[in-house]
């Protein structure tokens, strides 16, 4: 055995055993071990454990594959079964340690000072409880804690075996199996959401019954699931080829009057759905009044196939509980819409079948005729940009109250995200008080619109308000700005940060308590009205912040490949050469403050219109601190990004209690590890991140690829 | 170099000038009304100075650290609060356990004694992981990351120690000799006070003779004036640069147990986030990279931080004055950052180092 490798394998053991005893006594291994992924078999706790003893002997395996002596690259061969010695190594001194923490758990109390490690711990760990029989049958060793110790070193093994084996496999068999174990947890995870969202009376309730039972997936549930996964991931590349070919036959086949006016009934009758969804008096928690094809609650997933039939098949609407009166008319433009739109699909389906029939007598003769392709390019973009809308504005209505609150929240970060992008993003001003421009924002807001005597007294509407509540952050951001412009990178961060406190520090104290109202903060805040819709509740305030945030991208990407924002990126690279090169870098730098500042401030006003009322615990260093944190998952400077971080940082926590106390753990662990392993983050936007992993182009690699381009240019000349 | 030609008017540097002045004025007029008011006598002023002083050098303790990493890397370790805080943390239960059996009754000096090597030990520890995981990969990074990475690992300490330890205040268990008062000329000064301060100085001047006499001390020097000579010169770079996060740690591990001796709330997983952020601002107030001026800058901030709220902010009738306290440091940093970046004792810092 290689003497290098086996050194390897026992500092990846080492990892694996301080990775896993941090877990336990940091208390995340007990926390999660309440929650149920697959209900009986195992919870939350135990997949942590589990992923971690993958993961060290999957690093193991990698670690050993790329271990070679430079030299000797030509005698480099692929690792072999026989490696994953090491894998099994590294697994069982992690079982060892958990083993060691187990015996300590039994005969010493040391929870005075580590509170985490207490009884339930251990019974986590014996593996015992909360088990079915069956699967208890296939952990060998019985009961008690030796049984239990040895258990748990075979378990380190057996894992760091199928870690290792894991990375030999090739990535079409590894990466279908990863996703299905991947989808269970997700799923199990998000048992609670299901619950709200299928366990509706109808087929949706059958459909729940197969995959969860109790607070957590079922066994043939998490079997369905991996199967479901692992064969879409595996087909998943064929997908854009069908969808493609799915096009190419409709475009092909229907005539241009018939698409159009299918695409115009399709898009009037959304329209009207939409109207009458926010046009109805949702109080929280809402209780609908009956819309055509809705008796009762809130339009819901499960009802949806049953909604568009009903819909068609029982025209008239009910203009009972206090709807406006406008509503027996656009109930009956509903019902007109969605009928001429069943039509025209059942006669498009005619039609297709027509053609199909013709085809098929004249076979050999004439293939599928293929649209000229920039037809078809155009085509799938506008059926995936209709499918892409689509969702947007029907997913409150699809998915409930509950995930449509976490839907607005994690609105409000991406909204942030995207201002904080500008400062820290575009123009590299690493802004750690952004949660001042937030609660400059909400507490503006609140002042000038309350009802509340005590303080303010503008009383103004929350339109009325907005103008003046951007305009006041924007100034607050110049203030913030103008006395650190002479400072950089470092310091900078550490002042904004102070100004953050400073924020809430003087929000909080009795000195402005007069016009801030202290810790108790103001109350009474209106909800926000526009025409005669009210935008309470978040299914409603979902679409308020889907607008914010499409107009701080639309900002983002107008200013990014504007003058305003070259000048940003030079400032960004080197601000003294962009001064040299005639950058007003004060004026820039000015105007990124307040650029982030006013979107920051559109955030902060819908957040105090949505909670009615703003307390100084809500500014928190904490909240800038995770606008920074999914602007760096995400990938700093990409839009993708910042929804993705958004979700992964603000949305999952929200929808997982467990989480909570655990969150600023998780983001301040990905901010390093993304810091070290991807700097450009999860979805790194095209061409930057460049800056980030410090492989600025180099002179040489300037003429060189000048060179490049002028052969290339010189080749196709001649 | 260039001289900034009088001629160039620049809305900034009138805005500036109008802060300056405002802030001197403003400063005055507190100071002179609370004087006039007599609000407070003699023998009060010396009790609030001392508490300043004791306060200032567990800051100054923490700020070196920041210094000796600033001074070397040029890079701000935003996590060192949390190294200060696992410290004073670990040290609890020590302190807890030592308090139980009995021994802190009869040897509370050694126990103090025990009570430092604990915290000074988890300190170092912490330090060091912390350079070695977070801080040398991303040596030669651009300057945003090593500092995000910071802050990161800053959040990731606090939970994590929450998380060891749980959450909630924890109070050190008292000591005897420490608990009385000196009355000198009128003025009452506690103790522990004056232990804090003593051992603070004793620490800071062994760090000096260590910086200044010994052949490490120098090696330190050498490589924060230029990292790459000194490597030629024959001195092992990344051992330096341990031994300094290490020196660091141990400071903050002392500052730690200090801070928990006399401050009657207790300690919790979030106590390093403050005091880490204003031994900053006493670090960059003294001169970053300075090692007395990280001294001198850590005194005189708390000094004004005890004294400011009564003196300026009571004397501008500003209600509460004392909750502004934490505001008071912050406003100082950014005062000092805009009037005078290279801090009380520091040369002008080149624009690289700056």
């Amino acid at each position: 055995m290689d003497n290098t490798k086996l050194k390897l394998g026992l500092r990846m053991g080492f990892f694996g055993a301080i990775v896993a005893l941090y877990l336990c006594l940091v208390g995340l291994i007990e926390t999660f071990g309440e929650r149920d992924i697959i209900t009986g078999v195992i919870s939350l706790g135990h997949i942590l454990l589990l992923l971690a003893g993958l993961m060290i002997g999957y690093l193991t395996m990698r670690q050993v594959d790329q271990h070679i002596n430079p030299l000797h690259e030509a005698e480099r061969k692929a690792p072999g079964l026989g490696d994953t010695a090491h894998s099994i190594m590294a697994g069982i001194i992690t079982g060892l340690a958990l083993g060691l923490l187990m015996l300590v758990l039994d005969r010493l109390n040391i929870r005075d000072v580590l509170v985490s490690a207490s009884p339930k711990l251990l019974e986590l760990l014996l593996l015992e409880n909360g088990i079915t029989p069956a699967v208890l049958s296939l952990l060998p060793f019985g009961q008690g804690l030796a049984a239990g110790v040895l258990r748990i070193v075979v378990l380190g093994a057996v894992l760091g075996l199928a870690g290792g084996a894991l990375y030999l496999l090739p990535a079409s068999v590894r990466r279908p199996l990863i996703f299905g174990i991947g989808m269970v947890a997700l799923l199990g995870l998000l048992s609670d959401l299901m619950r709200i969202a299928l366990d509706q009376p109808g087929w949706s309730e059958s459909f729940y019954k197969l995959l969860y039972t109790g607070r957590g997936l079922s066994s043939q549930g998490a079997g369905i699931t991996v199967v479901a996964t692992a064969a879409i991931t595996a087909f998943w590349s064929y997908i854009p080829d069908f969808y493609a070919r799915v096009i190419s036959i409709l475009t092909a086949w229907l005539p241009p009057w018939l698409r159009t006016t299918l695409a115009a009934l399709l898009s009037i009758s959304l329209l009207l759905r939409l109207a009458w969804f926010l046009g109805i008096e949702t109080a929280y928690p809402p209780t609908l009044p009956a819309c055509p094809g809705v008796t009762t609650g809130d339009i819901n997933l499960a009802q949806c196939p049953g909604l568009i039939l009903e819909g068609f098949t029982a025209p008239q609407g009910s203009t009972e509980g206090g709807l406006t009166s406008s509503a027996p008319i656009v109930s009956a433009a509903i019902t007109l819409a969605e009928s001429l739109m069943f039509l025209g699909i059942a006669a498009s389906i005619v039609l297709l079948l027509l053609r199909a029939v013709q085809q098929a007598s004249r076979a050999g003769k004439q293939q599928w005729p293929a649209p000229p392709p920039e037809t078809l390019e155009r085509a799938k973009r506008v059926v995936a940009l209709y499918l892409g809308v689509a969702a947007l504005l029907f997913v409150p209505g699809v998915v409930g109250v509950y995930p449509s609150e976490v839907l607005v929240m994690v609105g409000l970060y991406v909204v942030m995200g995207l201002g904080i992008n500008i400062v820290v993003g575009m123009a590299g001003l690493l802004d750690l008080g952004y949660v001042a421009f937030f609660a400059v924002g909400a507490y503006s807001t609140a002042l000038l619109t309350t009802v509340d005597a005590s303080v303010g007294g503008a009383q103004m509407s929350f339109w009325g308000a907005l103008p003046l509540v951007v305009a006041i952050t924007a100034i607050a951001g110049l203030m913030v700005g103008a006395p650190v412009l002479r400072m950089r990178g470092d310091y900078l961060a550490i002042v904004t940060l102070g100004f953050g406190e400073i924020a809430r520090i003087l929000a909080l104290s009795d000195w402005f308590k007069p016009w801030l109202g202290g810790a108790q903060g103001i109350i009474k805040i209106p909800d926000i009205h526009l025409g005669g819709i009210e935008f309470v509740g978040p299914q409603k305030l979902y679409y308020l912040i889907l607008v914010s945030c499409l107009i701080a991208y639309f900002i983002t990407a107008r200013l990014k490949g504007s003058r305003v924002g070259r000048a940003w990126g030079a400032m960004r690279e080197d601000e003294q050469v962009a001064d040299v090169m005639g950058v007003n870098t004060t004026a820039y730098k000015l105007l990124a403050f307040a650029m982030g500042a006013l979107i920051a401030s559109v955030s902060g006003a819908i957040f105090a219109a949505k909670l009615g009322t703003i307390y100084p615990h809500s500014f928190k260093v904490e909240v800038s601190i995770t606008a920074l944190g999914l602007l760096i998952v995400g990938g700093i400077g990409s839009l993708p990004g910042v929804v993705v971080g958004a979700f992964a940082l603000v949305g999952l926590p929200e929808l997982l209690r467990e989480f909570s106390e655990y969150r600023m753990l998780i983001y301040g662990a990905a901010m390093v590890i993304m810091m070290l392993v991807r700097p450009q983050g999860l979805l790194p936007s095209a061409g930057r991140g460049r800056e980030l992993q410090g492989e600025e182009l180099g002179q040489d690699d300037w003429m060189r690829m000048a060179a490049e381009a002028e052969a290339a240019g010189s080749d196709s000349a001649a | 170099m260039f001289r900034n030609a009088p001629e160039r008017f620049s809305w900034v540097a009138l805005l500036l000038w109008a802060l300056r002045v405002g802030v001197v004025i403003l400063i005055v007029w507190g100071a002179s009304a609370t004087i006039a008011s007599g609000r407070y006598s003699a023998s009060n002023w010396i009790s609030l100075i001392v508490a300043g002083l004791a306060q200032g050098s567990v800051y100054a303790l923490i700020a070196l650290g920041y210094s000796l990493v600033y001074g070397i890397l040029l890079m701000i370790n935003f996590a060192h609060g949390e190294v200060f805080m696992a410290g004073a943390f670990t040290a609890y239960f020590a302190a807890r356990a030592l308090a139980n059996s009995g021994y802190l009754e009869k040897h509370p000096l050694l126990t103090i004694g025990a009570l430092l090597l604990v915290a000074m030990t988890t300190s170092t520890i912490i330090a060091v992981l912390l350079e070695r995981i977070a801080y040398r990969p991303l040596r030669n990074a651009p300057r945003l990351v090593p500092l995000i990475t910071a802050i990161g690992a800053s959040f990731f300490l606090q939970y994590t120690f929450r998380g060891l330890y749980g959450s909630g205040f924890k109070a050190y268990p008292a000591f005897e000799i420490l608990r009385g008062r000196w009355v000198i000329g009128g003025a009452s000064i506690q103790i522990v006070q004056v232990v804090v301060l003593v051992s603070a100085l004793l620490l800071m001047a062994a760090l000096f003779w260590f910086v200044e006499r010994t052949k490490t001390g120098k090696s330190m020097r050498a490589v924060s004036e230029d990292k790459e000579i000194a490597a030629l010169m024959g001195i092992d770079v990344n051992r330096v640069i341990f031994i300094t996060f290490a020196i660091g740690g141990l400071l903050a591990g002392a500052a730690g147990v200090l801070r928990g001796l006399y401050q009657p709330q207790g300690i919790s997983a979030f106590m390093g986030f403050i005091p880490g952020l204003k031994a900053f601002t006493a670090a960059v107030l003294g001169g970053i990279g300075n090692i007395p001026g990280a001294m001198l800058g850590g005194i005189f901030l708390g000094v004004v931080e005890s004294i400011g709220p009564n003196l300026v902010l009571e004397g501008l009738g500003i209600p509460g004055a004392n909750q502004l306290r934490d505001a008071i440091a912050i406003v100082m940093l950014v005062l000092v950052l805009i009037f005078r970046p290279q801090g009380i004792l520091g040369e002008k810092l080149s624009e690289e180092k700056a």
